[in-house]
């Protein structure tokens, strides 16, 4: 699933360590999302969403339509 | 240059430091061990026993290399997979958990390929040995389980299903023309090594999905 992650973490001038240390998950698992190898669960994707102030849709991008 | 094309270039050369470390190792290492058993020292090893000594030899191995990057954690960001020394020292107590699990495994496995009648250690030493390295095994397993994040756990899992199917198809595989009587059938010990073959090449596989083999 896309994301945008790393845009918003730029945003904020930090750094994959400094973002993993505020979220309580590691170094890897923020790089990990953000080269799309691995979706977060929703708890964690929930903190993402509050800590940089945004909607989850927002951070992460799915095209998916429900049928009409 | 670029600066990410410098960076490009750093990674590409740890890339090449780290293969050449492990091939060279690796090497050293099974024709070492594959000498001596030819020797005789050892007793009249067969193949069952030298592919496990070997498949132990090689998790030791890869705790040593572990071990020794965490020892001098600035050298060792030069040959593991981590951002840098800081990053090799955040992740230092599940690592080092991780090479007193994965040295226990593999010293199980050697006592096990070395073990009387046929080896030289006896039978009563083998047994007490892995009751002692397999609790160290548990118990450092156990510790990692707490300290892993969600990634760790979801590697972990993906590395234990896929384990079990390659598992499934080999050792399944075999047993079934073994049945058959296509093949001799696997010894006790073939299925341990297959065990710790599947293991490590799923591990592999699932640590590659989620991106954590791409050279930092």
């Amino acid at each position: 699933m896309q994301n945008r992650l790393r845009h918003h973490r730029e945003a904020h001038g930090w750094s994959q360590g400094e973002l993993a240390r505020r979220l309580g998950v590691s170094r890897q698992t923020i790089n990990a999302v953000e080269t799309d190898k691995y979706d977060p669960s929703l708890p964690l994707a929930l903190r993402m969403a509050k800590l940089f102030k945004v909607n989850v849709p927002d951070l992460f991008i799915d095209h998916w339509e429900p049928e009409e | 240059m670029m600066e990410t094309d410098k960076m490009q270039d750093q990674k590409l050369k740890k890339l090449v430091v780290s293969l050449a470390i492990g091939a060279v190792g690796g090497f050293i290492v099974s024709f070492a061990l594959m000498r001596t058993i030819q020797t005789g020292l050892l007793g009249e090893l067969d193949l069952s026993r030298s592919l496990a000594a070997m498949a132990g030899a090689l998790y030791l191995l890869c705790g040593a290399f572990v071990g020794a990057g965490l020892l001098n954690p600035k050298i060792g960001a030069k040959f593991l997979n981590v951002e840098d020394a800081v990053d090799l020292q955040e992740q230092a107590p599940v690592l080092r958990d991780s090479v007193f699990g994965i040295a226990a495994f593999g010293l199980s496995l050697v006592l096990l390929a070395f073990a009387a009648p046929i080896g030289p250690v006896p039978e009563g030493v083998v047994a007490a040995s892995i009751v002692i390295l397999m609790g160290v095994t548990t118990f450092t397993s156990l510790r990692q389980i707490k300290a892993m994040d969600e990634l760790s756990a979801s590697v972990s899992r993906e590395t234990a299903a896929s384990a079990f199917y390659l598992m499934l198809g080999l050792g399944g595989g075999w047993s079934i023309l073994a049945h058959l009587g296509y093949l001799a059938a696997p010894a006790p010990l073939d299925w341990l090594t297959l065990f710790a073959a599947t293991l490590l090449a799923a591990a592999f596989w699932a640590s590659g999905q989620r991106g954590l083999l791409t050279p930092r």
